[in-house]
């Protein structure tokens, strides 16, 4: 699903999108309703994890988590926004959770061997310098400017649905994402 | 508020990262979404109009049936009438003590005179037993 950037404040109209028909068919059981949403919004939800964990099985334990989220709300689902700013909002809660279950997890409860694995994983998904500065440049933003940005450029939302995603108001938005572009241009002026 | 400059190149690789999707899912992911949503409860079903309204309404029609009923009940309750005639004899009682009572006045004001006295208390007892 090609979804063209829209880098605009005007209101978003409320529609009935395809999406928000079909979390209204999860909510009657409609289990193939679920399939079609999942296939139409892993690649968006596994890139927007994959950008703040560097990881692809995080990334995709976040976006599983997500699609789970999602259908457990499909019942209550009303559409005040757009079905984006609705995923990304529990998108980022996800990862905010993942944070506070990282932070807690003691360093000892690590298997060796899931850390052996992670470093062949790592390893296939071997990236160019830029992708590696680039990395640790989203890496070193704060989170709310790490987000703000990615939803603006990687997930093509408007500045409204991003306010609505990160429960922030639009002039938040444009600072943070104003900040972000400085400190990433700062970051990567090598590779000019 | 614009920060990019599409004609400096540093502006548009960050652009281009930015916008890049480099993960495409693994091939059994969608496969593990939905087995993992079928250990879920199934989501349940959006309740109807009716039965929203319903679930809004009957608690308000309890309440202002109870209200109602409290209000017939206040209103077919007898008030507690406080007696507003005395009967004939308890005139009469009121009368006769307050007669006594003048009589003894009088014994305090005049000498202690064992005659009044026994009259007076003579003429109590006629009194009260007729």
């Amino acid at each position: 699903m090609a979804k063209a950037p829209q880098h605009n404040t005007a209101p978003t109209p409320i529609v009935e999108d395809i999406d928000s028909a079909c979390l209204r068919a999860i909510a009657d059981g409609d289990r193939n309703a679920f399939a079609s949403l999942v296939e139409r919004w892993q690649v968006h939800l596994i890139n927007f994890f994959y950008r703040s964990t560097h990881n692809r099985a995080d990334a995709e334990d976040l976006a599983q988590e997500t699609f789970l989220d999602l259908y457990r709300a499909a019942p209550r689902y009303t559409a005040r926004g757009t079905f984006s700013a609705f995923i990304f909002t529990l998108a980022r809660r996800r990862l905010i959770d993942s944070y506070r279950k990282r932070s807690r997890r003691p360093l000892d409860l690590i298997d060796p061997n899931d850390y052996f694995m992670q470093q062949q994983a790592d390893q296939a998904n071997a990236t160019t310098d830029i992708e590696e500065a680039f990395h640790r440049a989203l890496a070193s933003l704060s989170e709310n400017q790490r987000n703000a940005i990615l939803m603006l450029q990687q997930q093509g939302l408007s500045y409204d649905e991003i306010a609505l995603a990160l429960d922030a108001s639009i002039s938040s938005v444009k600072t943070w994402i104003h900040r972000a572009r400085i400190h990433l241009r700062k970051e990567l002026k090598d590779f000019a | 508020m614009k920060t990019t400059d599409s004609r400096n190149p540093l502006d548009r690789k960050i652009d281009d990262l930015l916008a890049s999707r480099p993960l495409q899912p693994s091939s059994d992911f969608t496969q593990r979404v939905l087995a993992a949503a079928d250990d879920l409860p199934a989501p349940k079903a959006r309740p109807s109009h009716i039965s929203k309204l319903v679930h809004f309404a009957l608690p308000a029609a309890a309440a202002i049936a109870a209200a109602c009923l409290l209000v017939q009940f206040i209103a077919t309750t007898p008030a507690v009438d406080h007696p507003s005639t005395l009967s004939a004899a308890d005139i009469q009682e009121i009368f006769l003590l307050e007669e006594g009572l003048s009589g003894f006045t009088q014994l305090q004001d005049d000498h202690l005179s064992s005659d009044a006295l026994l009259n007076t208390l003579e003429a109590l007892k006629f009194d009260i037993k007729s």
